[in-house]
């Protein structure tokens, strides 16, 4: 079974200038059947210059013979003349009229033979002339002869005489026309040869041309065919490339026609499903290859609304492998329509989402177990609450009863108890109280942990003030400094108990100096803002400095300075929820010095 | 049998001991016989809406002040101030929650309810008789409620 898909190749491009190449082309064969032509015309014009010397070759050799046949009758007519004068006879008489009167008329065919040339007749004419002036001199003679009055030897061999200038003339011009004939056809010849030799170098010259001229463009050709072959090989390679792409692209893409069925799958597709194609393309629509559920709503809702719109966009289904496995898909596709808008097929394209499905479902319960910390940590709190809640009604009610019912005791038994029954009564209502205030701290310590902050900006001078002033009312004649203080961002509320508690503090351990003082200062430092408390007072050993802000932790016995060790605990706590430090700087008898930064609320423009 | 006629307190409290040191402080002041004390709030209800043993009180007579606390056993204080003030028959009466709770959300819970006082108890036994005298001059002398 073939695997390849039925790729449609896009058009192998040419490369450009490949047309004037072409044109280049045409014209180089063009060029060469043109000189091709001309070679042809010339060899033909040659061979016809060629018969037309041969038919002058010819022409000469016959006007040399007739020249020469002319002489040869001449002479022929003398002889019978001098037969005739010797003999007397009539034959001779007659063969000596015969060839004289055949002399004219070979004469006359001279002359036609001798028409292209002028001076060949003017020479023939003389010829002519001659000729006659001795045939005539030779008939009368020859009537001397027949009338008898010329028998004697002497006489005769002196008539031989006669005309023997005429013989010497005429074969002195036979001789001249000989010559010229001789003259003529050298001349033609040379001319001839001469033409039949450029003809030769033009033959041989364009035969090489053109012989050239193909060449070059045979190796156009050539050029033009690796060209192709190389375009081709590329071609290949890509649409190889665009298969492999295709079939190994790491996302199952298929197309479907109007009705679902699968017109083609590529192989990443098949490999997960775990379908060979003949058992896919053309055989199963896209929904069965779905979960019954996941095939209905494609049915019924998806694949209708993708006919109507042409797309659709990360749908989850759930796909079913020939094994019967199943696997979360997300689903894009697009339609080609045609140019109607007929619906022509899709490109689909499936991505197998279980990767993301499990990191979501770990998502999902890892929030799931965060919320049920969360809900844990949210009950714990509850439960603190109420536990606050708790020990702030049900430990404050038998306390009071104790106390109560120690006054009771003492009101109405005040006559059986002697003083030592009375001051032990009076411990007894100090230990209430004090563990009443224990209580009461620690309450209000954990509502500093609990309670949400309400942010704003505050006026930390005037909250200062307020609270020197709540705090100085227990410490008359104590001498409170405050300085001007930036403004902090926070919780009014819990920074005033900060200052309360401050200054609480600095006033009550100072508060047994001969000249008590207590220096409220602070100062802004980029986005921070700096407060501190100094006091004159009892100050503290330094190397206990740390155990200052734990809960129920002090560094002087209730009886030199009462308190439960919980103010400096809720001022480290309200600092720290602000986002903010709290130190402590002191000495034993040096006084001490209570540091704490907060952000600054932003200067007003 | 009680005289409920000459009824002008009604103390809500689970605690005997709470109960009996604000007796004894509304007695020095000689409030005390006109002081009943219920002992939760489902008893406070019924006692209010003249309902099981109370049936037969009069309603002619105005209560002045109704003392509250606030955990209590079966129906608690916020309950009980939610159904006084919610009911046009008992919404005149003025109540003040006495509690140990110094929780911030049942103040806020009580006063938007229309309570009429919110006193935390103090933890000294001084200090509660304290304030127990002073809410009961003040409710029973010196308020007026409507007859």
């Amino acid at each position: 079974m073939s695997d390849s898909g039925n790729l449609s190749l896009g058009r192998v491009s040419i490369p450009m200038g490949a047309d004037a190449e072409r044109v280049a082309r045409l014209a180089l064969v063009a060029l060469s059947l043109a000189l091709l032509g001309a070679i042809g015309g010339l060899a033909y014009w040659s061979a016809a210059q060629f018969d037309e010397r041969a038919d002058w070759v010819e022409h000469t050799k016959r006007v040399r013979l007739e020249i020469a046949a002319l002489q040869a009758d001449y002479s022929r007519t003398r002889y019978h003349w001098r037969s005739y004068l010797i003999t007397g006879e009539a034959a001779a008489h007659a063969a000596f009229e015969d060839a004289a009167q055949a002399l004219p008329r070979q004469i006359r065919g001279l002359g036609d033979l001798l028409n292209d040339s002028p001076a060949q007749q003017q020479r023939l004419a003389r010829i002519g002339e001659l000729l006659e002036t001795d045939l005539r001199a030779l008939r009368q003679t020859a009537a001397r002869k027949r009338s008898g009055t010329l028998d004697r030897a002497e006489d005769i061999l002196a008539e031989f005489a006669t005309g023997r200038q005429a013989v010497f003339d005429i074969g002195a011009v036979a001789e001249d026309m000989q010559r010229e004939e001789i003259a003529l056809f050298d001349s033609r010849r040379a001319g001839a040869d001469a033409a039949s030799a450029r003809v030769r170098w033009a033959i041989a010259g364009g035969g090489a041309t053109s012989l050239l001229l193909l060449g070059a463009a045979y190796w156009f050709n050539f050029r033009e065919l690796a060209r192709r072959r190389e375009a081709e090989r590329k071609a290949r390679a890509a649409a190889a490339e665009a298969e492999d792409l295709f079939e190994n692209a790491p996302c199952g893409y298929h197309s479907v026609d109007a009705e679902g069925r699968i017109v083609r799958m590529n192989r990443t597709w098949l490999d997960w499903l775990g379908y060979a194609r003949d058992e896919v393309v053309g055989k199963k629509f896209h929904y069965d290859l779905m979960t019954p559920a996941s095939a209905a709503l494609f049915r019924d809702k998806w694949f209708p609304l993708f006919k109507r719109q042409g797309w659709l966009k990360e749908v989850e289904f759930e796909y079913l492998r020939k094994d019967g496995s199943t696997f979360p898909g997300s689903l894009q596709t697009t339609a080609i329509v045609d140019a109607g808008g007929a619906y022509v097929t899709s490109r689909t394209v499936v991505v197998d989402i279980s990767a993301r499905k499990a990191a979501d479902d770990r998502i999902r319960s890892l929030n799931t177990e965060l919320r049920r910390q969360a809900a844990q940590l949210e009950a714990a709190n509850r439960e603190l609450e109420s536990f606050s809640y708790s020990v702030s009604h049900d430990l404050r009610a038998p306390l009071r009863a104790v106390d109560g019912y120690a006054q009771m005791l003492e009101e109405d038994y005040a006559a059986v108890l002697d003083d030592e029954g009375r001051r032990l009564l009076g411990v007894v209502r100090g230990e209430a109280a004090r563990m009443g205030q224990l209580i009461d701290d620690l309450l209000e310590f954990s509502r500093t942990g609990r309670q949400a902050l309400q942010v704003d900006a505050v006026d930390m001078e005037a909250l200062a003030r307020e609270a020197a002033a709540q705090a100085a009312a227990a410490f008359p004649g104590a001498a409170i400094e405050i300085a001007s203080l930036p403004r902090a961002k926070g919780d009014r509320a819990m920074l005033k108990q900060v200052w309360l508690n401050l200054i609480g503090n600095a006033l009550k351990y100072s508060a047994r100096r001969p000249q008590p003082r207590v220096e409220v200062g602070g100062r802004a430092d980029g986005g921070e803002a700096e407060y501190w408390v100094r006091d004159n007072g009892a100050g503290f050993d330094p190397r206990y400095a740390g155990k200052l802000f734990g809960v129920f932790q002090r560094l002087h016995s209730a009886e030199a300075f009462p308190g439960t060790g919980v103010g400096l605990a809720i001022v480290q706590r309200v600092v720290a929820r602000h986002g903010g430090r709290v130190r402590a700087e002191g000495a034993v008898d040096g006084g001490a010095c209570f540091t704490f930064n907060l952000p600054a609320a932003e200067a007003r423009g | 049998m009680t005289d409920y006629e000459q009824v002008e307190i009604l103390l809500v409290e689970d605690s005997p001991r709470d109960a009996e040191m604000t007796l004894r402080s509304l007695r020095k002041h000689n409030f005390a016989n006109a002081v009943h004390w219920v002992k939760d709030g489902a008893e406070a209800l019924e006692f209010m809406f003249r309902d099981g043993a109370y049936a037969g009180r009069d309603p002619s007579r105005a209560l002045k002040l109704v003392l509250l606390d606030i955990k209590m056993p079966k129906v608690d204080g916020i309950e009980v101030l939610r159904r006084l003030k919610g009911d046009a028959r008992t919404r005149a009466t003025p109540v003040v929650i006495m509690t140990s709770s110094n929780e911030e959300r049942d103040i806020v819970e009580s006063y938007r309810l229309g309570v009429n006082g919110y006193v935390v108890k103090p933890v000294q036994f001084e200090a509660l008789l304290e304030t127990v005298s002073h809410i009961g001059l003040y409710w029973l002398l010196a308020n007026r409620v409507p007859e």
